[in-house]
């Protein structure tokens, strides 16, 4: 009769002893891992020769398509993350056998690590134009990513063309495109000559909109692409000028002597810094008038840029002693401080999603571009010279940057990411270059 | 007639003690059953420290020898006079209530003598059956008390001993779990450093999957995506880091899967 009484007592000691041993041990035969963010941000790619549609002629590549090629490769040098793979690397060689998916063994491009394949593809027409096919392929699908074709009768439809087929690449990669639709504004100096120009970030097809022997500063968009708005000086003071492609020059003269750095405000209107109390506040023009003050105050107020929403407007004030980088609240009317550490910072540039603002800083080893991150709330060192880098302005993609620098011996403007890599010489021809100003996206 | 009698005596007896030694431990079962308590139930029919046996014998003999001391007597004689000391031992059962413990023990004795007597003259007509029945159900209880101690102290001993694979199972536990953390930073880094893909703009977060099958040597043994992003150039470019990596460091035994978690964003930047 005692048996199944200790019966019971041992099943349940052992019940109890297996569940308080063995807990859930068939949980942890899966291993979950997270990833954040890649570890390389640049793509591999390679750039098949240019090679012929059609079986004659096979061995000559036309100037035009020889140069629509050259601008392909300029231009995908500009990405920073972008890295060109050479046919060395490649093992088994680089010959592609064609320029469609059909002809080409993507798996040798895969083993050598190549993410993107480029094809160019020539046929020479008649009288004198070239008909010029542009393909991408993801190596590891063997799929067409972005492909192109064109019928172009001269070097400038060459150069459109190679900045149509960058931007839809760009576009694909980044989500974003607005480097190659864009154009940037500046002022060239050489001699007594000033200019005010305009070119695409890669240096071509360069347009001097505006020259003379008196100084012009601060060239300034419109938000359409339409007008370039900058200072000139007359005499002893100076004239608030807007360009437009189609009306010309306008020139207007506004009351104090100090007219300096006008933006365009996103929905058209002009503001500029002007003294008609003394000191420089931030107007916005109603007409050809300085209209109600922005921000007035004892000190200096200049430099004033807006984000494309039009809600933020960042500038430079010496309200504090030393010039330092602000923020306004346009709807709210509050503003407040960005930049804390310096005692010379200058040249702020919104960003047109307005999370950025760059400007640029006086530090011991010279003026050097800084970019705050408003969500991150950061501040971050973006360039080391040498020399003075200042004037940064945002690209419509918000990702590149352009701003001059003397590190050569003299400004000239540079192109480079905000995140500091891939820095590169914009080629604006003879001269010095001060004021860039980078358009938003132009269709 | 009378022996039967005494036979279904004896076995309402047994059952009856049977019974309460069965249901005892049911009663107030929830204390019975915690084994983390030792079981006390036992305390009520515990067997008393053995006392001197000299000390009842005594008082019997006392009595005996005051009435019955007579020299030369017959072992016969004598026999037949311990008789009535069996008869004051009956008389003294309800004393048991006052002295149990030295009723039990004159029981035991009386029991002993019975025995004899039985083995003697199995035929005595005078034996007090039900006496003898009670003994040995109260020597088998006490017998059963003792298995039960002892089956207490082997269940606390297997206890004491699960209760230490416990703990180093759960220190094993950590230790594993340590490893698990420490390969899984392995892989990330392993993975990481292939993965290539541009920045893209805006406040765009792409996430995708992939489910790796792993050998014990760490090479890749098969790779699923088990989540896209829905963008075809991220899904290839995850998967690229995998393929490229094609073999992560050794995983912890019984390790074969893991869950790959691709961000575009980086935590903190």
């Amino acid at each position: 009769m005692r048996f199944p009484c200790s019966l019971i007592l041992h099943a349940v000691t052992c019940c109890v002893a297996l569940m308080l041993v063995v807990p859930g041990k068939a949980a942890a035969e899966e291993l979950e891992v997270s990833i954040h963010g890649p570890g390389q941000q640049k793509v591999n790619m390679y750039l098949a020769p240019a090679s012929s549609l059609s079986e004659e002629n096979a061995t000559q590549t036309p100037p035009l398509a020889a140069e629509l090629y050259s601008a392909v490769e300029g231009n995908l040098a500009f990405l920073p993350f972008v890295n060109r793979i050479s046919s060395e690397e490649i093992l088994g060689g680089a010959e592609v056998g064609g320029v469609k998916a059909g002809d080409i063994d993507f798996k040798r491009f895969a083993m050598g690590k190549v993410d993107y394949l480029l094809t160019f593809g020539f046929r020479r027409r008649e009288e004198g134009r070239v008909q010029a096919e542009l393909r991408v392929f993801r190596t590891r699908s063997a799929e067409l990513f972005v492909g192109r074709g064109f019928v172009i009768n001269s070097p400038k439809q060459g150069s459109v063309a190679a900045n149509r087929f960058s931007a839809a690449f760009m576009e694909g990669l980044t989500g974003v495109a607005g480097f190659f639709r864009s154009r940037l504004a500046f002022v060239r100096i050489r001699e007594e000559t000033r200019e005010l120009c305009s070119s695409t970030p890669q240096g071509d097809s360069l347009k001097s909109h505006v020259r003379g022997q008196r100084h012009i500063m601060s060239p300034a968009w419109s938000w359409d692409g339409q007008r370039i708005a900058y200072v000139r000086l007359a005499g002893d003071r100076h004239e608030l000028n807007v360009w437009d492609e189609e009306d010309g020059v306008r020139r207007m003269t506004l009351s104090g002597n100090t007219i300096i750095s006008p933006a365009y405000h996103p929905d058209g209107r002009l503001a500029v810094s002007a003294d008609p109390r003394g000191n420089p506040d931030i107007y916005f023009l109603e007409g050809d008038k300085l209209g109600r003050s922005v921000v007035q105050n004892w000190a200096i107020d200049i430099s004033p840029g807006f984000d494309s929403s039009g809600r933020w407007m960042s500038f430079v004030s010496s309200r504090l002693g030393n010039p330092h980088i602000f923020l306004k609240d346009l709807e709210k009317n509050r503003v407040e401080r960005i930049s804390y550490e310096g005692d010379y910072n200058t040249s702020a540039a919104i960003s047109p999603s307005g999370q950025y603002i760059a400007y640029s800083r006086l530090t011991d080893e010279g003026h050097r571009i800084f970019i705050h991150d408003r969500l991150k709330d950061t501040t971050r060192q973006l360039t080391h010279g040498p020399g003075d880098d200042e004037d940064p302005t945002w690209g419509p993609d918000e990702y590149f940057l352009a701003f001059v620098s003397n590190r050569s011996g003299r400004y000239r403007a540079y192109i480079g990411s905000r995140h500091g890599g891939g820095v590169k010489e914009v080629e604006t021809g003879p001269g010095a270059v001060k004021g860039p100003d980078w358009s938003p996206e132009l269709r | 007639m009378r022996v039967l009698s005494s036979c279904i005596l004896s076995l309402l007896i047994h059952g009856l003690v049977f019974a309460l030694v069965l249901l005892g431990p049911f009663q107030g079962s929830k204390s019975a059953i915690d084994l983390d308590k030792p079981v006390y139930e036992v305390e009520l029919v515990r067997a008393p420290a053995p006392e001197p046996e000299s000390k009842p014998e005594q008082e019997v003999s006392k009595g005996e020898k005051a009435s019955q001391e007579e020299p030369g007597e017959r072992p016969e004689a004598a026999k037949a006079r311990q008789s009535p000391a069996r008869d004051s031992g009956a008389e003294k059962i309800p004393r048991k209530s006052r002295a149990p413990e030295r009723e039990r023990k004159k029981a035991e004795k009386s029991a002993d003598t019975q025995k004899r007597r039985t083995r003697e003259k199995p035929e005595a007509p005078r034996t007090p059956t039900g006496d003898a029945v009670l003994d040995k159900a109260l020597q088998d209880l006490q017998k059963d008390v003792e298995s039960e101690r002892e089956q207490d102290r082997t269940v606390s001993r297997e206890l004491e001993n699960l209760r230490e694979q416990r703990t180093a199972a759960e220190r094993g536990e950590a230790a594993s779990a340590q490893r698990e953390k420490l390969y899984a930073s392995l892989v990330e880094r392993r993975i990481k450093q292939n993965w290539r893909f541009p920045p893209v703009g805006g406040d765009i977060d792409l996430v995708a999957v992939v489910r790796v099958r792993v050998e014990p040597d760490g090479s890749v043994a098969e790779y699923t995506l088990v989540s896209g992003s829905g963008r075809s150039d991220y899904n290839d470019s995850v998967l690229r880091a995998i393929e490229e990596t094609e073999r992560l460091p050794e995983p912890p035994r019984d390790l074969d899967t893991i869950s790959i978690t691709f961000n575009l964003r980086e935590l903190r930047r």
